[in-house]
C-alpha cells in the first residue's frame, strides 16, 4: 500500500515534471524542472531497489550536470530569443504519431512479458544484503572494463571540450566579412600567370 | 669480361642519374657534372676497351659463337625466351665500334654541352643509349632484342628533347617516337610470322634452320597467297626501314637534328640508325632467301641514297646536311645488303660510323666556335681560324666522298662492285647502280659546298658578336683520333671484312658471304666515281667561287625543282596533309562521336540520373538538427511498426 | 492495490513518449532539444533498472551507470558546442542553424 502511494505520488509528479520540461518557455525553467523529474525518478529508483543509483543520479546528474545545464542557460541569456508558440502545425502530426507510438510501445511490452507480476525482489536477491556492496563487486570485479571505458570516455569528453573552447580562444576565427567580399575586384584577385619550365609559380 | 662491357654503360647512367637528380636539385653544379661525366666516360671507355680485349681474344678461340646464358625469361608452349647475350665476331666489332663511337661522343660532351645545362642528365642518357644498343646488339634472340630496339627508340627520344624547354626538340622528339613505334608493328609482325614458320625466336635458330627448306611455305589471307618469308622479310624492313631512316619513313631524321650535337654523332655512327642494318644483317638467311624483299630494298634504298645526297646539296642547316648524307649513306649499305653482299654492308657500317661520327662532331666544333650559329651561309673563312676542325672535317669528307686512301673508298667501291658483278642483273638491280652512282656525284657537290661554305668563302657573320675560336683541346683530340681511325679503317681491314681474309669474321654465319677481293675491284667504276667527284668539284667551284651569279639563274630557270629539292620533296607536308591531319580529324571526329553517343548516353545519363535522384531527395537535408532528431524518431517509430506487424500477424 | 511491473513500465513509456514529444514540438531551441534527449535518457534508465528488479538482475545497474556515463559526456561535449556556436552567432535558434542543408 505504502509502495503504492510512492508510486503514484512520485510517478505522477516526474510525468507532470516531464512535460514542463518539454512545454516550459523559459530554458531556466525548463532545467529546474528537469531537476525536479530527476529528483522523482530517483525516488522511483529506491522504489525499485536501486538505491546506489538514486543517489548517483541525484549526486552525479542533478549535482553536476543539470547544473551545468543551468549555468550554460544562463550564461548564454537565453531570454530573447525564446519566443516560441506552443502548437504548430506539427504538433497534430506529432501527437497522432506518439499515440500510435505508445500503443505499439504497450504491445510490446505485453507481447514480452509473459506474467505481469509485482516488481518484488525475490529473497535471494533481499538476503544480499548490501545490495551497494553487491554492486561494487560487480561493477570492480566482473565488469570492470565497462567502469574503465566509462573513465575513459569521461577524460575523451573532457579533453575534447576543453580543446574545442581552448582553440576558440587562441585561433583566428575565419567569419564571413561581406563587405570585404564585395569591394574586392577581380584584377586584385585573379592573375593569368604564364608558368615557366621548371620556375613554377613564385 | 662480357658482363663489364654489357654492365658497365648500364652502370654509368645507373650513376649518372643519380646524380643528375642532385644536380637538378643543386642548380648544376660544376663539379658534380665532371664527377657524372668521368664516371659515364671512364666506364664506357672501359667498355670499348673490353670489347676490343674481347674480340682479341675471340680471334684466338675455335668456337665461332659464344653463348652466355643468363636464364630462361618465360617459356609459353613451344615458344622459349631465353636472357642470353651471343657473341660472334661480328657481334663483338659492332660492340667495339658503339663503345668505342659512345666513349668518345662521351669525352665530347664535357668541351660542348654548355655549363647551363645538366650534364649528368645528358651523360646518363648517352649511357643508357649505349647500354640498349650494345644490350641489342648482344641479345640472343628476337625478344630480347626488341627490348634493346625499343630502348634505343626510348632514348633517342630523351635525348633529342633534352633541350626540352624549346620547342622544336619537343616536336622532333615525339615524331622520332612516333614513326618508330608505328615501324614496330613490323618489327612484331615479322616475329609472330617467324615463329609461326619455324617455332622459334632464337638467331641461332634463324641462321641454322635451313631457311630454304620452308622458302616455299605459304599462307593465305583474304585469299592472297603470300610466301611466309616474304613476308617476314618485309614486315622487318619496314622495322629497319623507319629505323634506319630509309625513304618514306626518314622524316623523323632531319628533325631530330635539334638535338644536341654529340647525340647527333653518337644517333647516326654508331647507335640509333645502324640498328635497322644490324638487324637485317642478323636476319640475313632470310634476305637471302626472299628475292622480293630485296628487290624492294633495291628501290627504296636507290631512292634513299639518291634522295639524301640530293636534299642534301641544298640544305643550309650544317647538321641537316650531314644527316642528309647519313641517309644516303644508309641507302649504300641497303643496297650492299639488297644484292646480298652482306659483308659490303657492314663495312660500310663499320667505316662509315668513324667517318660520320668525325663529321658529326666536327660540325659541333664549329658549331660551338660560332657560338651556335648553325646556318653555313652564315659562316665562311673559317679555316684560318679552327684549322684542326678544317683539317678534320676534309678527312671526313673525303671519306664520305670515297677518295681512294680514305675509308670511305674501300666500303663504297665494295658497294658498287657487288653490284656491278652480281649474278641477277634485274631492272631493279641496275637501277640501284645508277643511283649508287649518281649519288657519289650529289655526295661530291654537297661535301665540297659546304667545306667552301663554311671554311673558305666571305665571312658572312658578325665579327663584333661571334669571336670565332678553335675548340678545347678535348673536342680537338676526339677529332684527330677519329680522323686517323676514318683514314686508316678502310685500307688496313678491308680483306678481313670483305676480301680475302674475311670467311675469318664471317665463319659461324650460316648464309653465303660474297668476298671481293681488293684486286678483283673494277677500276672503271672507280674512274668513274672519281670522275663524278671531280666534276662536282667543278660545278661547285664554278657555281660558288667563279660564277656567283650562276645560282641565282638556275635558280630562276627551274624554280620548281629548286623548290622541290629545297622543300625535301615536299615529305613533310604530304605526311601533314595525308597521314597528321586526317588522323586528327578522325581522332576529333571519334572524340566527338564519344562524347554524343557513348558519354552522353551512356555515362552522362546515369550521371544526370543520379544528379537529379539526389536533387529530388535532398529535401529532406534540411540542415536542422532537430529535423534529423525528427527523422530519427521516426525511424525507431517505422522499425516498431514494422516488428508489430511481422508480430502481429504471428 | 498492487503496482505491478505494468504500471512501472506505463510510468517509464510515458516519460518516454513525453520526450519524443519535446523532440517533435521543439524548433527553436537547441538546448530544449537537449533537455528533451535528456528525458528520453532518464526513461530509459528507469526501463532498466525495472527489468533488473524484475529479473533479479544486477546487469541492468550496471548499464544504467554506463548510460549515465556517456549521456553526461555527450552532454558535456553539446553544452561546449553550443556555447561556441553561441559565441560566433549570437543566437541558439535552430532554425537559423542550417548550414548543414543539402
Amino acid at each position: 500500500m505504502l509502495e503504492a502511494i510512492i508510486f503514484y505520488l512520485f510517478g505522477t509528479v516526474l510525468v507532470l515534471a516531464a512535460m514542463g520540461v518539454v512545454l516550459a518557455k523559459n530554458p531556466v525553467y525548463s532545467v529546474l524542472l528537469l531537476i525536479f523529474a530527476f529528483f522523482n525518478a530517483a525516488a522511483i529508483f529506491v522504489l525499485l531497489k536501486a538505491e546506489f543509483l538514486a543517489m548517483v543520479l541525484i549526486i552525479v546528474y542533478v549535482g553536476a550536470v543539470a547544473v551545468l545545464f543551468l549555468f550554460v542557460v544562463m550564461l548564454i541569456n537565453l531570454r530573447t530569443a525564446e519566443k516560441r508558440k506552443l502548437f504548430t502545425k506539427y504538433t497534430i502530426f506529432a501527437l497522432i504519431l506518439l499515440v500510435i507510438l505508445g500503443i505499439e510501445l504497450c504491445i510490446f511490452m505485453f507481447k514480452g512479458i509473459s506474467d505481469i507480476k509485482p516488481v518484488i525482489l525475490d529473497s535471494n536477491f533481499a538476503q544480499l544484503g548490501d545490495a551497494v556492496s553487491y554492486f561494487g563487486q560487480l561493477i570492480f570485479n566482473k565488469y570492470y572494463y565497462l567502469f574503465l571505458v566509462g573513465g575513459l570516455i569521461l577524460t575523451v569528453a573532457m579533453i575534447g571540450a576543453v580543446i574545442i573552447v581552448d582553440k576558440e580562444e587562441t585561433s583566428n576565427n575565419q567569419r564571413q566579412d561581406v563587405f570585404l567580399q564585395n569591394i574586392r575586384s577581380k584584377e586584385n584577385s585573379v592573375k593569368a600567370v604564364k608558368v615557366e619550365i621548371e620556375k613554377g609559380i613564385k | 669480361m662480357i658482363w663489364y662491357i654489357i654492365l658497365l654503360p648500364f652502370l654509368g647512367f645507373i650513376a649518372a642519374g643519380i646524380i643528375s637528380i642532385f644536380n637538378a636539385k643543386k642548380e648544376n653544379n660544376n663539379s658534380l657534372n665532371f664527377l657524372a661525366w668521368l664516371l659515364t666516360t671512364f666506364a664506357t671507355g672501359l667498355s670499348a676497351v673490353f670489347s676490343l680485349w674481347f674480340f682479341m681474344n675471340m680471334t684466338k678461340m675455335s668456337e665461332t659463337t659464344i653463348v652466355y646464358e643468363l636464364q630462361d625469361w618465360f617459356i609459353s608452349g613451344n615458344l622459349i625466351v631465353n636472357f642470353a647475350f651471343t657473341f660472334d665476331k661480328l657481334v663483338a666489332i659492332m660492340v667495339f665500334v658503339v663503345a668505342f663511337i659512345s666513349f668518345m661522343v662521351h669525352f665530347y660532351s664535357y668541351f660542348y654541352i654548355s655549363k647551363e645545362d645538366n650534364l649528368a642528365r645528358f651523360q646518363s642518357y648517352l649511357s643508357l643509349f649505349t647500354f640498349s644498343m650494345i644490350f641489342l646488339v648482344t641479345s640472343s634472340n628476337l625478344i630480347q632484342m626488341f627490348i634493346g630496339w625499343e630502348l634505343i627508340s626510348f632514348c633517342s627520344y630523351l635525348l633529342i628533347a633534352f633541350w626540352y624547354k624549346e620547342e622544336a626538340p619537343k616536336k622532333a622528339s615525339a615524331k622520332a617516337f612516333l614513326v618508330n613505334r608505328f615501324a614496330d608493328i613490323g618489327y612484331l609482325l615479322g616475329t609472330f610470322a617467324l615463329f609461326a614458320l619455324i617455332r622459334s625466336v632464337n638467331f641461332a635458330d634463324i641462321q641454322s634452320a635451313a631457311i630454304s627448306n620452308v622458302a616455299w611455305i605459304h599462307f593465305s589471307i583474304f585469299g592472297v597467297d603470300i610466301n611466309y618469308i616474304d613476308f617476314i622479310a618485309v614486315c622487318f624492313l619496314l622495322a629497319a626501314f623507319a629505323k634506319s631512316s630509309q625513304i618514306i619513313l626518314h622524316i623523323w631524321l632531319p628533325d631530330a637534328m635539334e638535338a644536341p650535337t654529340p647525340v647527333s654523332a653518337l644517333l647516326h655512327a654508331a647507335t640509333m640508325v645502324t640498328a635497322g642494318v644490324f638487324l637485317i644483317i642478323k636476319l640475313a638467311p632470310i634476305y637471302e632467301v626472299s628475292i622480293l624483299a630485296r628487290n624492294i630494298i633495291l628501290i627504296f634504298a636507290g631512292l634513299t641514297a639518291l634522295y639524301g645526297a640530293v636534299v642534301a646539296c641544298m640544305q643550309k642547316d650544317i647538321k641537316r646536311i650531314i644527316a642528309y648524307s647519313t641517309m644516303s649513306q644508309l641507302g649504300y649499305m641497303f643496297l650492299a645488303i639488297g644484292v646480298g653482299a652482306f659483308s659490303a654492308a657492314f663495312f660500310h657500317l663499320f667505316t662509315h660510323a668513324f667517318f660520320k661520327a668525325l663529321l658529326f662532331l666536327a660540325a659541333g666544333s664549329v658549331i660551338h666556335g660560332m657560338s651556335g650559329e648553325q646556318n653555313i651561309s652564315k659562316m665562311g673563312n673559317l679555316w684560318r681560324k679552327m684549322p684542326i676542325t678544317y683539317v678534320c672535317m676534309i678527312v671526313g669528307f673525303l671519306a664520305l666522298i670515297g677518295i681512294p686512301g680514305f675509308a670511305g673508298f674501300y666500303s663504297k667501291e665494295a658497294i658498287i662492285n657487288f653490284i656491278y658483278d652480281n649474278d641477277v642483273q634485274s631492272n631493279y638491280v641496275i637501277f640501284a647502280y645508277y643511283s649508287a652512282i649518281i649519288a657519289v656525284f650529289f655526295t661530291s657537290f654537297y661535301s665540297l659546298r659546304l667545306i667552301i661554305n663554311v671554311f673558305h668563302l666571305k665571312e658572312n657573320y658578325n665579327k663584333e658578336h661571334i669571336h670565332v675560336h678553335e675548340s678545347p683541346i678535348g673536342i680537338l683530340f676526339v677529332l684527330v683520333v677519329l680522323a686517323i681511325l676514318s683514314v686508316l679503317t678502310g685500307s688496313f681491314l678491308y680483306d678481313s671484312f670483305v676480301g680475302e681474309t674475311s670467311q675469318f669474321i664471317w665463319s659461324g654465319l650460316y648464309f653465303t658471304v660474297k668476298t671481293m677481293p681488293k684486286d678483283n675491284l673494277e677500276h672503271s667504276i672507280e674512274y668513274l666515281t672519281l670522275g663524278l667527284a671531280f666534276v662536282a668539284f667543278l660545278l661547285v667551284y664554278v657555281i660558288y667561287i667563279r660564277e656567283r651569279g650562276l645560282s641565282a639563274s638556275m635558280k630562276k630557270t627551274f624554280p620548281s625543282v629548286y623548290n622541290l629539292v629545297l622543300n625535301k620533296f615536299y615529305f613533310d607536308e604530304i605526311y601533314e596533309y595525308f597521314i597528321v591531319n586526317p588522323s586528327l580529324k578522325l581522332s576529333r571526329k571519334l572524340g566527338r562521336f564519344d562524347d554524343d553517343s557513348y558519354d552522353k548516353y551512356g555515362v552522362n545519363l546515369f550521371a544526370s540520373f543520379v544528379y537529379r535522384v539526389s536533387r529530388t531527395f535532398s529535401f529532406l537535408q534540411t540542415g536542422f538538427i532537430n529535423f534529423y532528431a525528427v527523422i530519427m524518431v521516426l525511424g525507431v517509430f517505422l522499425i516498431l511498426t514494422y516488428c508489430f506487424f511481422i508480430l502481429g500477424i504471428k | 492495490m498492487e503496482i505491478t511491473i505494468f504500471h512501472y513500465l506505463m510510468l517509464s513509456g510515458l516519460v518516454f513518449l513525453i520526450g519524443v514529444f519535446g523532440i517533435f514540438l521543439n524548433r527553436k531551441s537547441i538546448i530544449s532539444l537537449i533537455m528533451s534527449v535528456e528525458v528520453i535518457f532518464l526513461a530509459i534508465n528507469i526501463n532498466f533498472i525495472i527489468f533488473a528488479s524484475y529479473w533479479n538482475d544486477f546487469k541492468g545497474h550496471v548499464l544504467v551507470l554506463f548510460i549515465l556515463t556517456v549521456s553526461a559526456a555527450e552532454i558535456a561535449i553539446a553544452l561546449v558546442a553550443l556555447v561556441i556556436y553561441f559565441n560566433n552567432r549570437h543566437t541558439t535558434i535552430v532554425d537559423d542553424l542550417s548550414n548543414l542543408r543539402g
